[in-house]
């Protein structure tokens, strides 16, 4: 259920991924999750099978002026582990049914969401289901015609994916993220929320309240781990298994004493970039008092009083030479991108763990997501206001999709900003020097998307979004199809259509 | 590479065999970081002048260019009242920057100890 994280300012909302076993869950958490660039838990698997579950959090979006933090969470599709299913659905905001629509399986989906249908639809209110008909690159895939033919007889939401590939997987996720919101709007909004920490805040967490939850079978104990009858050898997992090192802190081992990292302007010289700049800015942020520390996923944050401290999980070095390596080839690539970067950015190595870490402190600025949400939400704003920022930023990002990702810049609504004079900048965290290589998004589809995105932060503006869409219409009308402006007006369409 | 201690022994020869040596520096040219530093003199921003010195470099690079200019630098000589600059290009990436006292010593010893050691640093 959502609940408001006064604390951190966040919205929580669970989106589970649900349907028959070997419908290909995982499979899509894991490829939504790499486009989203977060990390999966799995905390334990049987023959590529799920155990317990697949867990993602990502944090993206605005609602009501605040921040939206997804927990993902895939279940276990095998009939024995039913309870852990049944237990990891409960909470949930919105179901997607991932189901196989290959001619064999398909008759096994309908039954399960015909189950799941009467069960969540049943609430008040009702949590939303969307149907993510998986499998589509398979010959004997149904036609989406006779899958709607089969559902006539209730309101679920149809997509169409190929897991293994990414295909259709992030549209089904953003649309799921609409269809939660529209159940926190069914409550009253943020305001209908209850305030409180999540109650289950990680993987870890997630883990020890289904953990005891069993096969529910006789000749199980309780809580061991299952591979079900198509599994040729049962597994020897122990229950519930500890998350490794790289997912997060044991269950049951004190996490490793470290010391929080705090910014020292007394550091030796050459182990800081931009060397002379760079130690006036570590004076500002020292007086600052943030300290970070680390996260469980291994890197380290802190972010506050304008600025951002981050250090990768793998950015420790064992040798002050190797760690000196790594700053310059960060230094190299900072200095080589100077004109797109935001200003007021420091690299230094820091000694941490019995070795040597490597940060960036970064001055924050408002991304355009940010601008824009604060922009619509302002109390004087005006539609003519509203609709040239928004064709001015759709503009921008088209410009930053073509040159910024081969330069192994990541180019998001999020990492966009404007500085005084208009010129656009990278406000993101720099990625590591070597990720030049990354699959470059193709650009017109990365736009619709970031574009998709930013109307659907526009819910609250204060302003009549259909005259917004009537003055980016009007702009549009002498533009190529291939226009970014054009782009904005279909996706602020569809949203005002909503 | 040569690991910082390897290098900052290299800079070290050069100082034994340069009179008058007052600080020398090797240069990451594209970042301004510097990867040895050696210096002789209390008070001699060595990191800012290292970091200084890699745009002036840049600048001439860029002057080059702009000229259409085929060669390539060598090196960059900077006379004070008191003191030499050398700025002696290690490799297209790298160079090392090196100050003496002009009293104690004169441009002709300085390239010397310079060119014998250099190729140490790449
Ligand atoms: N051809 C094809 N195969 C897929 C697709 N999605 C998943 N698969 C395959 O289907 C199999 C099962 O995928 P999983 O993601 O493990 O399925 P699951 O739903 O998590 O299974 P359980 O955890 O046991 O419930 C794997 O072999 C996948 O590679 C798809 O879109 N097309
Ligand atoms: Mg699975």
């Amino acid at each position: 259920m959502a609940v408001l994280d006064k604390e951190r300012g966040v919205i929580v909302l669970r989106v589970a991924y649900d349907g028959p076993p070997f419908s290909g869950k995982t499979t899509t958490v894991r490829a939504l999750a790499e486009g989203l660039g977060v990390e999966v838990v799995t905390p334990g698997e049987a023959n590529g099978r799920t155990l317990f579950f697949d867990y993602a959090d990502y944090i993206g979006g605005i609602f009501e002026g605040r921040r939206i933090r997804c927990q993902i969470v895939s279940v276990p599709g095998q009939t024995v582990l039913r309870e852990r299913r049944l237990a990891l659905l409960d909470s949930a905001d919105v179901i997607v049914f991932v189901a196989d629509m290959r001619e064999s399986a398909a008759e096994k989906s309908f039954a399960l969401l015909e189950e799941v249908r009467e069960d969540f639809l049943g609430r008040s209110p009702p949590v939303g289901i969307i149907l993510q008909a998986n499998k589509r690159d398979a010959a004997t895939s149904l036609p989406l015609a006779s899958i709607r033919a089969r559902l006539s007889d209730g309101p679920v939401a149809i997509t169409q994916t190929v897991a293994t590939t990414g295909e259709g997987v992030r549209e089904t996720f953003v649309f799921a993220i609409r269809v939660a919101l529209d159940r926190v709007r069914a409550i009253g909004g943020t305001r209908g929320l209850t305030e409180q920490a999540p109650a289950i805040d990680d993987a870890s967490d997630l883990l020890e309240s289904i953990a005891g939850l069993g096969p529910g079978e006789a000749d199980h104990s309780p809580g061991q781990p299952v591979a079900d009858a198509r599994s040729p050898e049962p597994s020897d997992e122990p229950t519930p298994p500890a998350l490794g090192p790289s997912e997060g802190p044991a269950l049951d081992a004190e996490p490793p004493k470290v010391l929080p990292f705090r910014p020292d302007p007394a550091m030796p010289g050459g182990l800081l970039w931009p060397p002379v700049e760079g130690r006036a800015l570590l004076h500002e942020v020292h007086q600052l008092g943030l300290v970070a520390t680390p996260t469980e996923r291994g890197s380290w944050s802190a972010s506050g009083e304008g600025w951002r401290f981050h250090s990768r999980h793998d950015a420790l070095f064992d040798t002050l030479d190797a760690g000196r390596r790594a700053l310059i080839e960060w230094a190299r690539s900072h200095s080589a991108l100077l004109d797109e970067l935001s200003p007021d950015r420091v690299l230094l190595l820091s000694e941490s763990e019995g070795g040597h870490r490597l940060w960036q402190l970064v001055r924050q600025r408002l991304s355009v997501a940010e601008e824009l949400s604060a922009l619509s939400g302002a109390p004087d704003v005006t539609p003519l206001a509203l609709s040239d920022r928004l064709c001015d930023v759709a503009e921008r990002l088209d410009r930053c999709l073509r040159r910024w990702p081969d330069a192994g810049l990541p180019c998001t609504r999020w990492t966009v900003s404007l500085d005084l004079h208009g010129r656009t900048l990278f406000a993101g965290l720099m990625p590591p020097p070597g990720q030049t290589t990354r699959r470059t998004p193709e650009v017109r589809s990365a736009l619709i998307r970031e574009l998709q995105a930013l109307v659907l932060m526009l819910g609250d503006a204060r302003v009549d979004l259909e005259v917004v869409a009537a003055l980016i219409r009007q702009r549009a009308s002498s533009l190529s199809t291939d226009a970014p402006i054009r782009l904005l007006e279909e996706a602020l369409g569809e949203v005002v259509a909503a | 590479m040569p690991s910082e201690q390897e290098l900052t022994e290299v800079l070290a020869r050069i100082e034994n065999d340069a009179s008058g040596f007052i600080a020398a520096s090797l240069v990451d040219l594209e970042s301004g970081m510097t990867l040895a530093v050696k210096t002789s003199k209390q008070g001699f921003d060595l990191t800012a002048a290292s970091a200084y010195n890699s745009e002036l470099v840049k600048q001439k690079l860029k002057i080059m260019r702009t000229l259409e200019l085929d060669g390539t630098i060598e090196d960059m000589l900077i006379t004070l009242t008191d003191q030499i600059h050398l700025i002696k290009l290690v490799n297209p990436g790298t160079f090392l920057y090196m100050a003496v006292d002009k009293a104690q010593s004169n441009l002709a010893i300085v390239r010397m100890a310079v060119a014998k050691h250099v190729k140490d640093l790449d």
